[in-house]
């Protein structure tokens, strides 16, 4: 096989095993029939691909049984300098109601990896309008608890539902959002009158902050940790009798 | 088994260009986009358009 087909055949087996990856976990959450998502990879001057939902349309989400909601998946990735590992440069996941998506999204989830200035790399949106978001609130259906609890206090004569209601997750226990991001977006997004060296006293903050964080984390995964630095060229080895300590594996996959 | 292309940038080009032909009015079917206006069918042309001049300017 030629180097050129060797390159597409990577490249091929990479957007394979993701579009693969991502089409397993919608269709190992939600009843409503998922089609194979569809990949476009691309080997130019970069190796790029491009993953999205089938249909075109966004998936039709359901609520017992009627389709309320729709989900459109997007996720821009590239093939890192070394050839071995799938990059995420963007992704944007946007939720629609209505069974197709069309006209303008209630929320979205987007990253991406070379936001504008001032535009936080991954971040919340919400489009829809109060009324829109507790027309959806409202027809939750009794399947999960909070659909059972809005659906009792609206039985017992509560008023529609608040967006306060709705809990959006933005990273769990480690990965969550720190003050200097709050702060960010009420100096950038709000006009909160501000200090001079602002800018600088939060992203050293930031930083701080995700140091913490990164140490935490190895903890939580001592052997992901492990295999990286041996990428990096570190020799690590664990000198005792005893087993290796497995972390806190609950930290990586806790809400 | 998800589906996976592998396409050439020309290839890519034309299909964004028969796409594009498809749509009428450029501008104003982008200024609806912008406006939130779009349909479901043209939404979706709207992400397609979107994601292939991604894959070409990141490619090329």
């Amino acid at each position: 096989m030629s180097d050129s087909a060797d390159l597409d055949g990577r490249l091929l087996q990479r957007a394979r095993a993701f579009a693969d990856e991502l089409t397993g976990l919608v269709r190992g959450v939600v009843q409503a029939p998922c089609d194979p998502f569809h990949a476009i990879a691309v080997r130019g001057q970069r190796e790029v691909i491009s993953i999205r939902q089938e249909p075109a349309t966004g998936i039709s989400l359901t609520v017992e049984g009627d389709p309320l909601l729709n989900l459109v998946v997007t996720y821009r990735c590239a093939m890192d300098t070394t050839g071995d590992y799938l990059m995420v440069e963007g992704s944007s996941f946007d939720i629609y109601a209505g069974d197709r998506a069309r006209g303008e999204p209630l929320f979205r989830y987007d990253f991406v990896h070379d936001a504008f200035p001032g535009v936080p790399a991954a971040h919340i949106q919400v489009h829809g309008h109060r009324d829109a978001l507790a027309a959806v609130m409202v027809r939750a259906g009794s399947a999960s608890r909070r659909g059972r609890r809005r659906a009792s206090e609206l039985g017992r004569g509560a008023s529609i539902p608040h967006m306060s209601e709705l809990h959006f997750p933005v990273g769990g226990t480690r990965f969550r959002p720190c003050l200097e991001d709050v702060l960010e977006v009420l100096v950038e997004e709000l006009g909160v009158d501000r200090r001079e060296g602002w800018s600088a006293a939060l992203r050293e903050g930031r930083q701080r902050w995700r140091h913490r964080q990164a140490r935490t984390v190895v903890r939580d995964a001592p052997a992901d940790a492990v295999d990286i630095l041996r990428q990096l060229g570190y020799e690590v080895s664990w000198p005792h009798d005893s087993p290796e300590p497995e972390g806190t594996p609950h930290r990586l996959w806790a809400l | 088994m998800s589906t996976v292309e592998l396409l050439t940038i020309e290839q890519i080009k034309a299909r964004h260009a028969a796409l594009l032909a498809s749509v009428g009015d450029e501008q104003a079917f982008r200024r609806r986009a912008e406006d939130y206006q779009l349909s479901a069918d043209e939404l979706a042309t709207m992400t397609e358009l979107e994601e292939l001049e991604w894959l070409v300017a990141q490619a090329q």
